[in-house]
């Protein structure tokens, strides 16, 4: 790992927190939701992901980890209409049948779309919203984590919120353009990726909204799919809490595999995550 | 000729995020009762009743939208009760137009807006 690149990733991270706004309301920490900003503001999310690998069937045998560090700025068009950037910094460590290898970077960057297209508000708290999204990835990855093109995705997310719980549907699919075949992730190989991700939250404080409330938590469950055109497949269930404020929220979540069907690449281990978002 | 395909999708959904904008504002209007959109707040203050305020983020989303609009001095929003209380300076009263603006631009569905 070079000092320059050390340098220059973490200027762009901390240039970033100091630019943070606010944080998305009631979404859970691995499933989109079809939340978002108020026209002309700025929302940020910073998450801090490890996850371990291994169980490679290839004959390269790999494991190792990867710490990730994803800055998400999302900015409110209008009431319904957002645009949002999320730019990744990687650091993996991978060990294989032919040596060692450390890498760190930035990955490929994020440009999202989203329309809140239905919204039916049927109390003082219950809400139905349902979204569209789409995007690219965006080749700004260096250090062996871009894969120079452009991917576009489309999706739709769902919400439906009614006292105290909270439920999000998800999914997308990513239109694989590269020939990079690189493949410890999903997403890595020449695949097209269909991601199935739901949620449920369950607000554990308050009991009540009253006109003194200024924070709430929420204990997060989520099953996490994820299907390559090319038949790799895994699930992760995904135990989480979220904290969260008027002007900032805190997330913690680990994702662990339940069942996973991978012949080109490693096998989940595990994976914890921690997150903040802020309102300014 | 995948990557063609997945542009020419992607341009399709992007082009249809815009077209189907809307600005949402006969809800809001409705909300407004008779005295119309462009009446001027006549007291020091009004209560609105807003749905859909499912957590303290959503509170802020109104929060900052409200104080933001000239004339508007202080808010308190009951989260429970789905009411928003907006104290209004006399002197530079907003409209019921642009309070209900606010509230269009943050997300949320507008009921009515009330004065004492």
């Amino acid at each position: 790992m070079k000092m320059g690149s050390l340098a220059r990733c973490l200027a762009v991270g901390v240039m970033m927190c100091a630019c943070a706004e606010s944080g998305l309301a009631q979404q859970a920490i691995f499933t989109p939701a079809p939340t978002m900003p108020s026209a002309e503001r700025i929302t940020t999310r910073t998450l801090f992901s490890f996850e371990k690998f291994g169980s490679d069937p290839t004959d390269a045998r790999r494991d190792g980890h990867e710490l990730r560090f994803d800055h998400e700025f999302v900015l409110g068009l209008t009431g319904d209409l957002s645009i949002g950037l999320n730019v990744p910094v990687r650091s993996r460590t991978v060990r294989a049948s032919d040596g060692d290898d450390r890498s760190f970077g930035l990955g490929d960057a994020e440009l999202t779309l989203k329309h809140r297209v239905w919204q039916d508000d049927f109390g003082p708290v219950d809400t139905a919203r349902l979204s569209l999204f789409a995007g690219t990835t965006l080749p700004t990855g260096n250090n062996g984590f871009g894969k120079d093109t452009l991917d576009p995705f489309i999706g739709a997310t769902f919400m439906l919120i009614h006292g105290r719980h909270g439920f999000n549907q998800s999914v997308s699919w990513t239109f694989t353009t590269g020939t990079a075949d690189d493949r410890v992730f999903a997403g890595d190989g020449l695949s097209d990726v269909l991601k199935l991700d739901s949620a449920y939250l369950y607000r554990l404080s308050p009991d009540e909204y009253t006109a003194e409330t200024t924070a709430s938590t929420y204990a997060v469950l989520e099953l996490n799919t994820i299907y390559e055109t090319d038949g790799e497949t895994q699930m992760f269930i995904s135990p989480g809490i979220l904290y969260e404020a008027r002007r900032f929220a805190l997330e913690a979540g680990v994702r662990i595999p339940v069942w996973q069907d991978l012949d080109h690449r490693p096998e989940s281990r595990y994976g914890v995550t921690f997150g903040v978002r802020f309102l300014f | 000729m995948q990557k063609h395909v997945a542009f020419v999708v992607l341009m399709g959904v992007a082009v249809g995020f815009v077209g189907c904008a809307t600005n949402g504002s006969a809800q809001s209007e409705a909300a407004v009762g008779a005295e119309g959109m462009d009446g001027r707040i006549e007291s020091e203050s009004v209560t609105m009743v807003v749905r859909g305020m499912s957590c303290p983020k959503c509170a802020d989303n109104i929060d900052l939208q409200l104080r933001s609009v000239r004339g508007v001095r202080d808010v308190a929003i009951d989260l429970g009760a789905g009411e928003v209380k907006v104290a209004v300076d006399p002197m530079v009263p907003p409209t019921r137009s642009q309070l209900a603006q606010a509230i269009r631009r943050s997300g949320f569905s507008l009921v009515s807006i009330d004065t004492p």
